[in-house]
């Protein structure tokens, strides 16, 4: 083993052969143009020298296929062992080409056949090292994103014990890397932060904003400032200094900017307050007392997109509420892919036990974050309902009822038991005529118009509850009594009737504005 | 869709409605069903298929009633086919069976 210093060398290689000319020859002609080497005569020398001076010292090994001992390939095998950047150019004698196919699908980078020239010799060499250099480059990269993911509990910072037993969540970070965060923070007496944040982008970046902008909010409410003060403060920041550092000087260059849709809730208990500052994430739900859902009204831009916007924030009393769900757009997304409501997907995500395989996640294009906090600290978690679809449809989208229908067949497959198809048919027919009356008679065909549509289930009560509200004045007679004094069901008020005869309990309300109807799901 | 077939030597009539009968088709089948009428004018029993239908709603209904009513205006019978559950409460709780026969046999899935 011998090796040779050059006054500049343009990488280092390791050239194995048994032949003493043809390793002179590969030495001299190597040597000549700049290229530090270093020689062996056969595998197992070759071996010690990568020992001796760390593989990563080398950028290429030249080698002969045919030595006394180990082959080429079995040096090969060694070193893509060792380290599977390193590129690796096998030297076969004539004829023996096809011999060293395998070598090829061994992981060579390339193979030259005897008699080799000087020009061949450095075409193949170059390409070599360039290849080692690429590999080594992205195994740099790739262990780099590993190490930030690992710093990931960072993103999943619930720092007020004494709220936890209210709070469920789950992330499923689709990418090694990415923005997506939830914070929980105290920040006064009985007055907490729920900051729930999706960075755009996967990649070190987009971690770098998530990191900037949560140890930013954390240390500013540390000092009393107020999430409606830290939010406008960041927007300007993202607009204005980071964009000029994506390379926006370049004016031929379409700069990537960065932003962040975050939600911001501000929950003071002593008061019974709750106020939303919501940017670009999907309308938060709120699940109330009485088992009507809503949907927060208030709704900005993500940070980012705007230099300066006037944030609207939005503010209600906590006490007739039980549940506050906010989720990431990656939810909304895979719920869209599926076909079904997201509040359906949510459902399943808050749900205890293992859920990537069983809810196919691997499948969500998306970062997946969402988050369920019980208002109601006395609330009994085993024995409500949950909103598994909430709807709201233009009395003019009439013609989309059976759009409209098989997302419903989707959210209920998707949550109940499989032994609820029995009575899906019910359901759905129940459903659609709520809707259908709805749509035409309380909004009266008009775009202006909308009906809402929610449904919860209880798992415990083995109940599933359908309200549909719509803004009409309802008739001027009592529907339930109506109904029931009908002796000819194929008359006025079909619709109504089959939601009475098919289900399980309804009633309706408001002059039939509002119609509720249940449905019992027999238990596993 | 609907496919129809009318065996001359019982003048019976066969329809056969692929899918739901519902708000969004009620019209169209309507419509298709009162072309089968005029093509095949002679029949004296309809035998209305609906093995395929999961739902009927309540314009389904009213449609199902007016192809009813033809052929019991035409002195003819009329006898549905029906398969689900769903469809066979519907029809007895809107007193269909009064009107036409009901044939209903429930389909069980494969083990």
């Amino acid at each position: 083993m011998d090796s040779v210093k050059n006054k500049s060398n343009l990488g280092e290689i390791l050239i194995v052969d048994d032949d003493p000319s043809g390793l002179k020859f590969f030495s001299l002609s190597l040597q000549k143009d700049d290229y530090k080497v270093v020689t062996a005569t056969n595998a197992s020398l070759a071996k010690q020298a990568v020992r001796q001076r760390g593989i990563e010292r080398f950028d290429c090994v030249l080698t002969d296929y045919r030595m006394p001992g180990e082959n080429g390939i079995d040096l090969l095998n060694w070193i893509k062992a060792e380290d599977p950047c390193l590129a690796t150019i096998i030297v076969t004698a004539e004829g023996e080409m096809n011999l060293v196919q395998d070598s090829m699908r061994g992981g060579a980078v390339d193979f030259l056949e005897k008699p080799v020239s000087r020009r061949t010799l450095e075409a193949a060499i170059a390409k070599a090292i360039e290849h080692t250099k690429k590999q080594r480059a992205l195994e740099s990269n790739d262990k780099g994103v590993r190490a930030v993911s690992r710093m990931n509990q960072i993103f999943e910072a619930v720092r007020a014990p004494e709220i936890e037993s209210r709070l469920v969540y789950f992330s499923n970070p689709h990418h090694e890397i990415g923005g997506d965060f939830i914070n929980v923070l105290p920040v006064g007496q009985q007055r907490y932060a729920f900051i729930l944040g999706d960075v755009s982008g996967h990649d070190v970046r987009a971690a770098f904003v998530s990191a900037y902008f949560q140890g930013m909010v954390r240390g500013l409410l540390e000092k009393n400032s107020c999430i409606e003060e830290i939010v406008p403060l960041f927007n300007v920041l993202l607009n204005q200094e980071w964009s000029s550092l994506t390379g926006a000087k370049d004016t031929a260059k379409v700069p990537i900017m960065t932003s962040l849709a975050v939600f911001a809730g501000m929950l003071d208990l002593e008061a019974g307050t709750l106020s939303m500052l919501n940017c670009g994430i999907p309308q938060p739900f709120m699940l109330k007392k009485d088992g009507s859902i809503l949907r927060a009204s208030e709704s900005n831009p993500p940070l980012g997109w705007f230099s300066y916007w006037n944030f609207a924030r939005e503010s209600r009393a906590v006490d007739d509420l039980l549940f506050l769900y906010v989720c990431t757009d990656g939810v909304q997304d895979y719920a869209d892919s599926l076909g079904i409501d997201p509040l359906s997907l949510i459902y399943k995500l808050i749900e205890p036990g293992e859920k990537e395989n069983s809810l196919k996640l691997a499948d969500a294009g998306d970062d997946i974050l969402v988050m369920r906090f019980s208002m109601d600290s006395d609330a009994d978690l085993n024995d409500l309902s949950e909103p598994i679809i909430y709807e709201q449809y233009a009395g003019a989208e009439v013609g989309s009822i059976d759009k409209f229908q098989n997302v419903w067949r989707r959210s209920l497959q998707f949550v109940l038991p499989p032994t609820f198809d029995e009575r899906m048919y019910d359901v759905l027919l129940c459903c659609r005529e709520g809707v259908l009356n709805a749509l035409t008679h309380g909004c009266e065909n008009s775009q202006e118009k909308h009906c809402t549509l929610a449904v919860t289930y209880s798992k415990e009560r083995a109940r599933l509850r359908f309200r549909i509200d719509d803004p009409g004045h309802g008739h001027n007679f009592d529907v339930q009594q109506r109904i029931e004094q009908i002796k000819d069901f194929r008359g006025e008020q079909l619709g109504l009737t089959i939601i009475s005869q098919l289900s399980d309990a309804c009633s309706f309300d408001n002059q039939g504005s509002t119609v509720v109807f249940d449905f019992n799901v027999a238990k596993n | 869709m609907i496919s129809s077939d009318f065996k001359q030597d019982d003048q019976l009539l066969v329809i056969k409605v692929k899918g739901d009968i519902l708000s969004t088709n009620a019209e169209e089948r309507a419509d298709q069903i009162g072309s089968i009428f005029a093509e095949f004018p002679d029949f004296k029993k309809v035998k209305l298929d609906l093995n395929t239908a999961k739902m009927v709603d309540s314009v389904g209904l009213n449609m199902l009633l007016g192809v009813i009513k033809t052929v019991v205006d035409r002195g003819a019978e009329i006898v549905l086919h029906i398969s689900s559950p769903s469809i066979h409460r519907v029809f007895l709780m809107s007193r269909f069976d009064k009107l036409a026969n009901i044939h209903f046999r429930e389909k069980r899935s494969r083990k």
